[in-house]
């Protein structure tokens, strides 16, 4: 019985696996030569209120030579990406509209970076989030920043050591986070879980665009010829955007955000200096380790936050006066350790005072309230906890500790 | 009168692919009902509705190892009983595994093929388990033997990608709004325990009948913990809120994993899982259609019903549902849990019955058969 069905399904196998050496390819196919890759997209507003998507398109043309940047002589050279953008009513429309200037089909599965203008932020970001978790190309897993200054400045300049400014500003959020916690976490993923999170607010990673024409943030930048001397830094990530709901309401500088990062557990590295028993100098200490547990404690009606962190430090650099030198001795390293955990209680209060200033709850006080006493959370707190997180007591435990001196103990004295 | 015989094995592979290819689809604990954080408390208890459906339909199958359901409904319940409790069954055999091709139909065309028609989706994908099923139980069973190394290497992958992203704080509160959301949320699943149906066309095709509710209960452990893994990693790198949004969460998660610089973009292994999954499941549900059907109006032999009844097949999926919306309204917790269980556990509460009435008859029998003797 099986058989003649068995001996049909092969030949049939056979002929359609010969089919497939000749009918190879797509029926609806697009060469590669059609398409552009989206590397960056930025959503502004303009003045009659439409979204305005600016894109970041590979230049898939561009032939890397050995040099870059040089010469800029005659129309042969082309850069290796290319900036534009549109305008819509929604971002869809924005984004779709980009196309009638692109003279390839514009593909986004590679898009690295979203960007926001302050504009834009301050009116709400939502409706941009959700076109991406909607969209099948575009993924959750991209880094996000809020630009303080010109987009579009931002977006032509260029990155001394990167190819592309899409690549220079990934690196720049990756490896700041890494390396200075000045910056909350970027993924955007994690913000729309922020965001969507009862009693936490969203915090978004600020780009701070520096400006090359005057020179403001430059020192004596503006005396020099351009051209003569290489250009300087296009931009720097530092601080945070602090929203409440999808709207942004005020900014964070570096120490609040890493006080904010310490508190909810998202601190990488970071540098802290602090003062020497004599005040006498400086002792530069890096964070290796830091570990941070939000407790909400409930008494009667009132709510109260204790916040326990230890940290682990490892002593960098040490800056005396001549003739000064400190004997790292026990009760000397107690010293650093007292006032490096009163350096992250200073930060911890400022990101607090900050926060509470701005109505913002970044650092899911709320969301922990919630977690621990749900029902007291959906019953009262919920409506009214913009007004108690004003009014928050927190109290932070820290446990600071010193570790590795370096490769030295006591600096070498002199004669 | 059957020759095929598939392993015990075989059919706890097949009843895991099928389970788990729904967990891998659209994680109804998750999409459907309220529970929200507390979802993979929903997946336990889900997992034992499906123990209690395969005790049911398993429980009553190896009563009779050599019959069908449809054989033994008939000799249950009389010649029109018995047939009408057959097409119940075979109804939702079709419509089920319609719907489920379906599902998978849209996927692709939501996120990689957004222009391919429908219908040639569909129809690849039921084209290639009519093969399988024409072939007979025997080659989908080895076939199953096959995919499942694949399959379940696809899942654990994609699983441990979700280490990393994985956030705890997004499971908490547990339990803070009570048992009811949890159980809201285990509905649907539950009902979906019906796929289980087929087992009641499969045991006569064992090599050990009367073990196969042991390997079927197996099956289902095993895709329980599958299932309950799954819903507590979409839930710690999603979120609950995105999580319950998301169309096809697995997926979702699997898209925003990053391993690496290097290594991302994991979600295909999802989808070849998934689509090893549906074949195994139309195939199995095809045969055991066609199978019922030909037991029903007395046709020796099941194949020559499959050809007919996979275009049916392919018209019922694009057509019972006019679009994805109405596709998610067919898995509400509130119709189809008691469209499931009316259709599932009513008919099988009516054969138990049948059986117990007519085995107390019997022994009933017996005894007076042995009174008359007593007073000797």
């Amino acid at each position: 019985m099986l058989r003649p069905y068995g001996r049909f399904f092969l030949k049939l196998a056979a002929v359609l696996c010969l089919c497939s050496f000749f009918t190879a390819g797509c029926w609806d196919n697009r060469e590669p030569e059609w398409t552009a890759r989206a590397l960056l997209l930025a959503f502004d507003l303009d003045e009659e209120n439409m979204y305005e998507a600016t894109i970041m398109l590979a230049n898939p043309i561009f032939q890397g030579g050995g040099q870059d940047g040089g010469g800029g002589g005659g129309g042969q050279t082309k850069l290796p990406f290319w900036v534009h953008s549109a305008r819509g009513h929604t971002p869809y429309e924005a984004v779709l509209n980009l196309s009638q200037r692109t003279t390839r089909m514009i593909k986004f599965s590679h898009t690295q970076i979203l960007l926001f203008s302050e504009k834009l932020a301050r009116a709400g970001v939502w409706p941009v989030f959700e076109f991406f978790m909607r969209n099948r190309e575009l993924r959750l897993d991209i880094q996000t920043a809020v630009v303080d200054g010109d987009l579009k400045e931002l977006l032509r300049s260029e990155f001394p050591l990167e190819f592309l400014p899409s690549t220079g500003i990934n690196r720049l959020l990756r490896i700041t986070s890494l390396e200075r916690s000045i910056i909350p976490d970027s993924r955007l993923l994690e913000k729309i879980i922020e965001y969507t999170r009862p009693g936490e607010e969203m915090i978004l990673a600020r780009l701070k665009v520096l400006s090359q024409k005057n020179g403001e943030s430059q020192g004596q930048g503006g005396q020099e010829e351009s051209g003569q001397s290489p250009p300087g830094p296009p931009a720097e990530i530092i601080g945070a955007a602090v929203f409440r709901g999808e709207k942004l309401v005020g900014w964070f500088d570096g120490h609040e955000t890493r006080g904010q990062n310490w508190i909810r557990n998202t601190l990488q590295t970071g540098v802290i200096t602090v003062e020497l028993p004599e005040k006498d100098g400086l002792a530069g200490i890096e964070i290796i380790k830091m570990q941070s547990k939000i407790e909400p404690k409930r008494s009667g009606e009132e709510i109260r936050i204790t916040v326990e962190l230890k940290a682990l430090g490892r002593l960098q650099d040490l800056v005396t006066p001549p003739g000064v030198t400190p004997r790292l001795d026990p009760e000397f390293v107690q010293s650093l350790e007292n006032r490096f955990a009163e350096a992250i209680r200073r930060d911890c209060k400022r990101a607090l005072s900050r926060a509470q200033e701005l109505k913002a709850d970044i650092f899911g006080f709320g969301n922990a309230v919630y977690r621990k006493f749900p029902r007291l959370w959906e019953e009262e707190l919920e409506a009214r906890w913009e007004e108690t997180f004003c009014r928050l007591a927190v109290e932070f435990l820290v446990d600071a500790d010193l570790d590795w001196p370096g490769m030295i103990l006591t600096p070498p004295t002199r004669g | 009168m059957t020759t095929e015989k598939i392993h015990n094995r075989q059919l706890a592979f097949i009843l895991f692919i099928i389970r788990s290819t729904v967990t891998i689809a659209t994680l109804p604990v998750l999409t459907t009902g309220t529970a929200a954080q507390d979802a993979w408390l929903s997946a336990i208890f889900s997992l034992v509705a499906v123990l209690l459906m395969i005790l049911l339909v398993g429980g009553l199958g190896i009563k009779f190892p050599e019959q069908t359901v449809v054989e033994y409904s008939r000799e249950l319940l009389g010649k029109t009983g018995g047939t009408l409790i057959g097409l119940v069954f075979l109804w939702y055999f079709l419509n089920i595994a319609a719907t489920e091709v379906r599902i998978y139909a849209e996927l692709l065309n939501i996120v990689f093929l957004h222009r391919t028609p429908l219908i040639f989706l569909v129809s690849s994908m039921v084209l290639l388990a009519a093969v399988a099923a024409v072939l007979g139980i025997e080659t989908i069973g080895r076939t199953a033997d096959a995919l499942i190394f694949f399959y379940v290497f696809f899942l654990i992958a994609s699983l441990l990608g979700a280490i990393k992203p994985f956030n705890p704080v997004n499971l908490q509160p547990v339990l803070a709004r009570g048992l009811k959301p949890v159980l809201s949320s285990a509905l649907t699943p539950a009902g979906l325990a019906g796929q289980y149906l087929v087992l009641g066309l499969l045991i006569p095709a064992l090599t050990a009948p009367r073990k196969g509710v042991a390997y079927a209960l197996l099956a289902a452990v095993f895709s329980g913990i599958v299932l309950v893994l799954t819903t507590v990693a979409v839930i710690g790198v999603l979120g609950p809120e995105l999580g319950n949004s998301a169309l096809f969460p697995f997926f979702s998660m699997t898209r925003a994993i990053e391993i690496s610089d290097y290594l991302e973009r994991i979600e295909a292994l999802v989808v070849i899982a998934w689509g090893f999954g549906v074949f195994i499941n139309i195939a199995v549900f095809l045969y055991a259609g066609a199978r019922g059907l030909s037991q029903m109006v007395k046709i020796h032999d099941y194949r020559p019903l499959i050809g007919p009844m996979a275009v049916i097949w392919v018209i019922l999926s694009i057509h019972t549902h006019e679009n994805l919306f109405e596709v998610k309204k067919f898995f509400e917790p509130r119709s189809f849990f008691p469209y499931s269980m009316s259709v599932v556990i009513l008919p099988y509460l009516l054969l138990w019955v049948a059986y117990l009435l007519r085995r107390a008859g019997r022994e009933g029998e017996k005894y007076r058969e042995k009174r008359p003797r007593e007073p000797e």
